[in-house]
């Protein structure tokens, strides 16, 4: 990775950062990475304002001219495995996952590589830098930084690799996150495969489907690692445990599932009732009797309530309805 | 200026966008890095150290929900300002369409909004002219990206406001400047005397105000002199009806205009901060499910229910679900948005909100 150099634009009267790029047959790539992310204008990359040639070293270098951000590094071992660390690590999985739906690899992901900034928002900065040899997804030596580096970049000869390096790197972070002491497996040249009762114990505090996820992220087979957005997806749901509601109207009179009121039974004298239940994610039925639809759906026992639905009691002529809104929150860095 | 000219070698001008008061705006390509950008020059008078002092401080402002400085470029005599492009229509905009935004989607509106002023005033930026017509987001309708624009433009209208407050009274103003931004205007900026520097708090008024059109598609104050005058009076519009009829909607709703009236306080000093708005914000439960556009096709069950088609397929919906002003129907209100949900055999549409 080149050289930075802290620049102050004397026109706006803010601070820069100037990336001297190195040389080489990469320099097309990285500059195509970062005109590429400059157009996704994601909230967690970096701005890039200008690309320009540099002189003071004699011949002509490139530099990319970008945002400076008032922020720190996230530090290992700073974190526990609480909702906190996950608010980070969800803006992080969204942000790779903006990147990745572009077909861009960031190839070093780490904690050294992940900023928050002043107003909390997470930015990953270095993307594609990484030092590489070769064309496109082709290297034939090292790249990235060695704990975060996948299994796959290891083998030796011609190696293809894709944005499953990033979702390695992530769950690497994520552990570095809460966990200052890696694993021996992880230690290993090539790392070798983790057990899940290893990683479960530093991830102890996560949800059980989460730990499942994050654990995954560390699978010797990329094609069995999840993608980012799936993994940004999950998270975001688990930061809005109990903070759910849905709202019912029953004859013409709002009533509220939440965190504080958990269980509701509806009644329709003769055709049906329904009793649902909030476990802090999900909205299900815990009984049903007679005839009662979902949206139009016949419905058992421990359906998950589609979203905002029309609960309909009995059929024909005799049919009630009872509107059932679920909403919450927005996650948002 | 005019499309294909070119800026500092990279800019090169497609269109002509808006005229503020102060300034040109034209849609311009980045050729350097393939985007799309605004280029704003200020219109013949304006001072060109105002100009340049107006980008540094807009240039401060570092966040998502606010549109980000690029670049500054003096060119021979000509001042150029580089800023975020959104492809798409400003709130404005969005407004003539939707006459109001059901209380779902103006929720998030709110939360994306104090979410940039917030970040703004945490760099010591205010902006004093915000209004829909600052607000940029993407076509359609839905709101993913709300950006904020113009911060600096106090740099440039700052001379205005002081000589019109100098005159006695800012109210009476000829300025286009000054009529475009009194309907959101708070009231220690409209009755300022001279040397009174309304501060963050006047911003606060103005997302009070702006949130009181967006959600019940008025003016709380009408317009031009009338505005000046209610402010002055205290007569500001009452929430219309639609907003707390429907149960399913009434106790969101109630909720945002528990929030706008602390914004519309005439104390400045007891509106809550942007970051106060934001954690009230950040508790508000709304739906925030991507929208589709849909036209109804007919209506079943006496109409109390009914199907409407789209991009993405055919909806069923209940009246029940119906937002706003205007009630759907087969004929000129057939054109809704809504979110869609699984449902057998078609899945549900809801919020049902008319729109043009």
């Amino acid at each position: 990775m080149g050289e930075i150099i802290e620049c102050t634009d004397i026109h706006l009267e803010r601070q820069v950062i100037i990336k001297r790029l190195q040389p080489g047959v990469e320099q097309r790539r990285i500059v195509d990475e970062q005109k590429a992310l400059a157009a996704l204008r994601s909230k967690h990359v970096v701005q890039l304002f200008d690309i320009i040639e540099l002189t003071d070293r004699g011949p002509k270098e490139l530099g990319l001219v970008l945002e400076k951000i008032n922020g720190k590094p996230i530090t290992p071992g700073a974190y526990k495995a609480d909702k906190a660390s996950l608010a980070v690590l969800w803006q992080i999985a969204c942000g790779l996952a903006d990147i990745h739906a572009r077909g861009i690899v960031h190839r070093d992901v780490k904690p050294g590589n992940i900023l928050i900034d002043g107003e909390g928002v997470v930015k990953i900065i270095d993307f594609g830098l990484a030092r590489s040899m070769g064309m496109d997804a082709k290297t034939h030596s090292v790249i990235g930084t060695p704990l975060f580096m996948a299994p796959e970049l290891w083998q030796g000869g011609a190696i293809s690799f894709d944005e499953k390096i990033d979702v390695y790197a992530f769950g690497v972070t994520a552990l570095a996150l809460v966990d200052t002491t890696p694993p021996t497996e992880l230690i290993a040249r090539p790392p070798l495969p983790v057990g899940g009762a290893t990683l479960s114990k530093s991830f102890a505090g996560y949800p059980a489907p989460l730990i499942n996820l994050l654990t995954s992220c560390f699978a010797s087979d990329a094609a069995k690692r999840p993608k980012m957005s799936v993994v940004a997806d999950a998270i975001s749901r688990h930061l809005l445990k109990d903070q759910h509601r849905a709202t019912v109207v029953l004859n013409g009179t709002p009533n509220f599932l939440n965190s504080k009121n958990r269980a509701i039974k509806l009644n329709a004298a003769g055709v049906g009732s329904l009793a649902i239940e909030y476990d802090g994610l999900d909205f299900r039925v815990t009984a049903v009797s007679g005839n009662v639809f979902l949206n139009n759906t016949s419905i058992v026992t421990g359906n998950v309530l589609p979203g905002c639905c029309v609960i309909t009691f009995g059929v024909d002529r005799n049919r009630r309805f009872v509107t059932f809104d679920v909403s919450s929150p927005e996650v948002m860095p | 200026m005019k499309a294909g000219d070119v800026v500092s070698d990279r800019y090169v001008v497609q269109s002509h966008f808006a005229s503020g008061g102060m300034q040109d705006v034209y849609l311009a390509t980045d050729k350097l890095l393939n985007t799309n950008v605004a280029l704003k020059t200020p219109q013949a008078g304006q001072a060109d150290k105002r100009f340049a002092r107006s980008a540094k401080f807009a240039a401060r402002v570092n966040h998502h929900n606010v549109a980000k400085t690029l670049d500054y470029v003096e060119e021979g005599n000509q001042r150029f300002l580089i800023e975020e492009f959104v492809v798409g229509e400003n709130l404005e905009l969005k407004l003539s369409r939707f006459g109001a935004l059901d209380p779902h989607l103006g929720a998030r509106v709110l939360h994306h909004l104090a979410k940039g002023i917030a970040a703004s005033h945490h760099a010591g930026v205010v902006h004093r002219d915000l209004k829909p017509s600052n607000v940029i987001a993407e076509d359609g309708v839905n709101l993913h990206e709300l950006k904020i624009t113009d911060f600096g433009i106090a740099t440039l209208t700052e001379e205005v406001f002081d000589e019109a407050a100098k005159d006695g009274d800012l109210t009476r103003s000829t300025s286009g400047t000054i009529r475009g931004a009194l309907p959101y205007m708070a009231p220690e900026m409209m009755f300022r005397k001279p040397g009174d520097h309304p501060d963050k708090p006047s911003d606060i008024w103005s997302l009070g105000a702006m949130m009181f059109r967006i959600l019940s598609g008025e003016y709380p104050f009408g317009v031009y002199l009338d505005a000046a005058v209610n402010v002055k009076n205290k007569t500001r519009a009452a929430w219309p009806a639609f907003m707390t009829s429907n149960s399913q909607y009434k106790p969101l709703s109630l909720e945002l205009q528990a929030v706008v009236e602390q914004c519309l306080n005439y104390d400045p000093a007891s509106r809550p901060t942007a970051d106060q708005i934001v954690k009230l914000c950040g508790e508000l439960c709304y739906i925030n499910v991507e929208r589709h556009v849909g036209t109804i096709d007919h209506f079943i069950q006496n109409g109390y229910s009914g199907f409407a088609t789209g991009d993405s397929g055919t909806v069923f919906f209940s009246m029940e679900s119906a937002y706003g002003p205007r009630r759907p129907d087969a004929g000129r209100n057939g054109k809704i948005v809504y979110s869609k949900f699984p449902g057998t055999p078609r899945d549900r549409g809801h919020p049902i909100v008319v729109v043009d």
